[in-house]
């Protein structure tokens, strides 16, 4: 290209794009009119912030591929109707309730005066993150942070789950597990986290085969549309969200106008 | 609520399947509504309307900072759609060194979400990176793998 007249090699390098942190966590837009990431967060900060996020630390990312649309494995984070069937025999069945937001995130929270992230019958080793307070206190988050990433939020620990789509049928499942610095810190972290790695591995391999077998069932000609559960709420939020995304007309409400609580 | 039992029929997918009329009873509230169609679980069309429309706008999270915190850590962020998106190659890099960065570098190579040597060695011969972010335009973002440049 040297000798072509006017070109600037400057002029054809990297694209600038936006990154911001919220309490350790990355966040990206390529869209130069995106506005502030704590808005597109909304009341996130002050629902979750007690967990002191950035005195965590991320000990340890899975990778997963599934074979399945990436809105499926979101759908299964974000109730807990398929938990006393798909988990019956290792998380088994939980309770959830909605949870009112502001922003570009939805939350279910499970009542549960311990960590939910070992197995029903262990006992979670590991003390409370320090000066947790109010309802993370006395049960579990499982959030959804529009389009695709999820917090878990327990008293002791959090996962954080991305899904990324790869083709219409076929998403990878990203999966890091943080623990508060003063935890990790123990000499007895080693041996307590197994337990959580043991706890967080068998539900995500559980999910992730139903999640395939719900998209191999997508495939049948004679599948059609049927009601929601009225325990999956969150699920039509989110199918909701979707459509207000992608589909043109007087009902689109776009990416960064969801302000109000509740709305849907 | 939709066809069942002897009244169901054979799911089609429409000509004009982003026409909003086919959501009419997503849209209802909840103890009326419909699942979405299967269509958009599968369809082709959809899918590239959800990546324009959902995954090349808003906010993005890719990663923890603790994870890059040295001088010299960087995370590949790599593109929804898979590597025929962009030339399968990662759409951004997220250095900490010497502030906070994101930085695209299309040289990088990857395999099944883990840094190869190469692309280790072709940030830290870069030379042009500065503090600020950066990404290949017409890609958009999924973190894919962390490393250090040894910097």
């Amino acid at each position: 290209m040297h000798d072509r007249p006017g070109f600037d090699r400057a002029d054809w390098g990297l694209t600038r794009a936006r990154a911001e942190t919220w309490q350790g966590f990355v966040f990206v837009t390529f869209d130069p009119t995106a506005g502030a990431l704590r808005d597109h967060l909304g009341d996130l900060g002050d629902k979750l912030g007690g967990y002191r996020f950035d005195e965590m630390l991320c000990v340890e990312r899975r990778d997963y591929e599934v074979a399945c649309n990436w809105k499926l494995l979101i759908e299964n984070a974000m109730e807990e109707y398929h938990t006393g069937t798909v988990h019956h025999a290792s998380l088994g069945q939980q309770y959830a309730v909605q949870e009112e937001t502001r922003g570009h995130w939805d939350a279910i929270y499970i009542p549960q005066e311990t960590s939910i992230a070992v197995l029903p019958g262990e006992t979670a080793p590991f003390p409370p993150v320090t000066g947790l307070t109010g309802r993370p206190a006395h049960g579990t988050y499982f959030t959804l942070l529009h389009p695709a990433t999820q917090f878990a939020c327990t008293q002791d620990c959090m996962w954080w789950l991305r899904v990324v789509p790869l083709e219409p049928t076929r998403s990878r499942l990203e999966v890091g597990f943080c623990f508060p610095r003063t935890t990790v810190a123990r000499p007895d972290f080693a041996a307590g986290a197994a337990l959580y790695f043991h706890r967080w591995e068998t539900g995500i391999r559980e999910d992730n085969r139903i999640c395939e077998a719900q998209q191999a069932g997508l495939r049948s000609a004679l599948r059609t549309a049927g009601p929601f559960a009225l325990r999956e709420p969150a699920v039509h939020r989110l199918n909701n969200w979707v459509l207000d995304q992608v589909l043109d007309g007087p009902d689109r409400r776009l990416l960064a106008f969801r302000t109000q609580p509740g709305a849907r | 609520m939709g066809a069942r039992g002897s009244e169901r029929e054979l799911a089609t997918i429409p000509s004009h399947l982003l026409e909003p009329a086919h959501y009419a009873a997503v849209r209802l509230p909840v103890d009326r509504a419909e699942t979405l169609p299967a269509w958009c679980y599968g369809s082709a069309e959809f899918y590239a309307r959800e990546i324009e429309r959902i995954f090349m706008l808003g906010w993005h999270f890719v990663g923890r900072a603790d994870l890059v915190a040295a001088p010299g850590d960087y995370l590949t962020v790599d593109t929804p759609g898979g590597r025929s998106s962009c030339s399968g190659t990662p759409a951004a890099v997220w250095t900490s060194s010497p502030t906070p960065a994101v930085t695209a570098e299309p040289a990088c190579s990857r395999e099944a979400g883990r840094a190869e040597p190469s692309s280790a060695r072709t940030i830290a011969g870069r030379t042009d990176l500065t503090a600020g972010s950066w990404a290949l335009p017409g890609c958009t973002i999924a973190p894919a793998s962390t490393g250090r440049t040894g910097a």
